[in-house]
């Protein structure tokens, strides 16, 4: 259990970080938060509780990099651009594709990519992506709509 | 224009002449004074005038936009759902836009899951200021002590976490069934069989969805 929900943690921040580094701090700071505020947890989706958290840590490290523009952004780390899966042949195409689509999603502006992960990575319904942006249901799809038209621009 | 006009003008009843919503005797009336009254008779002409073009306005039937993805998402109501499978049927357009949509939904969906490195669960360590002070490989005394203060709770931590996702016994993530997507598209496959670009996006969703 913890290891299924450990990987749904860690893939969910390297998909809105775009890389290992600030994946793991994200990881890390999701885990010190649930440490402290875990009376908060409500029975409900735990994968809703989780994302909740860790879009919460990701959208302040933005605003706080944002407020700092000398914090240099950290390169994507070339050499793990994919970690290994169980592989097979074609394991090096699919790095490369899924490089390039992580690359697309890095250059979403930060709140289309969350909604964009939130309901691809996460698979999280729409009503639960509201309630963790705390933005209307109708909001969540236009900005899911229009990150997929921004994906396919640079996709294309 | 309203009420019953002194010299027996028409004023309300053109329209409703011209609707054919006066009863017999009305009606007889209403002629009767247009044979004499240039004026009702232009008013008649200019309200016949409106009434056809009104009428032959196409019916609104805007493009689906952001609601092309929410139905890819299975996040429509069923009305919803089914005023755009009328759309669909009669916009290429956004046919198009809904294959596209749905390849791109696809695609990121695709990505794999990442494990974690190891270490990433177990050891939270502090961050007063978030990302930058990580790996610095030389640590004065007081970061060692407040890094073992640190390990001491996120021991803690961890085991929190574990007990939270121990406790919360749940079946791996089933993907919500997405009847809407299944649904509309076989329904719009039968009434609309020349109609490949939605077809064609079943190919592409349905396995997709499930693979997660």
């Amino acid at each position: 259990m913890a290891r299924t929900h450990g990987r749904f943690l860690y893939t969910v921040a390297y998909r809105l970080t775009g890389n290992d580094d600030e994946a793991r701090d994200l990881v890390q700071e999701v885990l010190l938060r649930l440490h402290r505020g875990l009376q908060t947890y409500q029975p409900g989706s735990l994968e809703g509780w989780l994302s909740r958290i860790t879009t919460n840590v990701f959208l302040d490290q933005m605003r706080r990099r944002a407020r700092r523009p000398t914090d240099p952004l950290p390169d994507a780390d070339p050499e793990r651009v994919l970690p290994p899966t169980a592989g097979a042949d074609d394991q090096y195409t699919d790095a490369v594709l899924s490089a390039d689509i992580q690359k697309a999603l890095d250059g979403l502006p930060p709140e289309y990519r969350t909604a964009v992960v939130l309901c691809d990575v996460a698979g999280l319904p729409y009503a639960e992506i509201a309630e963790a942006l705390e933005i209307p249901v109708g909001t969540v799809r236009s900005r899911i709509h229009r990150g997929r038209a921004l994906l396919r621009e640079v996709l294309a | 224009m309203t009420g019953p006009d002194p010299a027996g003008h028409l004023g309300d009843r053109s329209s409703a002449l011209a609707d054919g919503e006066l009863d017999g005797r009305e009606a007889a009336a209403a002629r009767a004074h247009l044979a004499t009254c240039d004026a009702c008779r232009a008013e008649l002409h200019g309200i016949g005038l409106t009434r056809s073009l009104v009428r032959s306005l196409p019916p609104v039937d805007p493009h689906l936009g952001a609601a092309l993805s929410a139905l890819a998402d299975g996040e429509l109501t069923a009305v919803e759902a089914a005023l755009a499978a009328g759309h669909l049927e009669r916009c290429p357009a956004c046919r198009a836009e809904l294959t596209e949509v749905s390849r791109l939904r696809a695609v990121v969906r695709a990505l794999p899951s990442l494990d974690p490195p190891p270490g990433t669960l177990a050891l939270p360590r502090p961050s007063a200021t978030g990302t930058s002070s990580r790996r610095r490989p030389v640590r004065p005394a007081v970061a060692v002590a407040r890094r073992r203060r640190w390990a001491a709770s996120a021991v803690a931590a961890a085991a929190a976490f574990a007990a939270v996702v121990g406790l919360v016994e749940r079946p791996s993530r089933t993907p919500p069934a997405r009847p809407s997507v299944a649904q509309l598209v076989s329904v719009h496959a039968t009434s609309a069989p020349g109609a490949d670009p939605v077809t064609g996006l079943a190919t592409v969703a349905v396995p997709v969805s499930l693979s997660r």
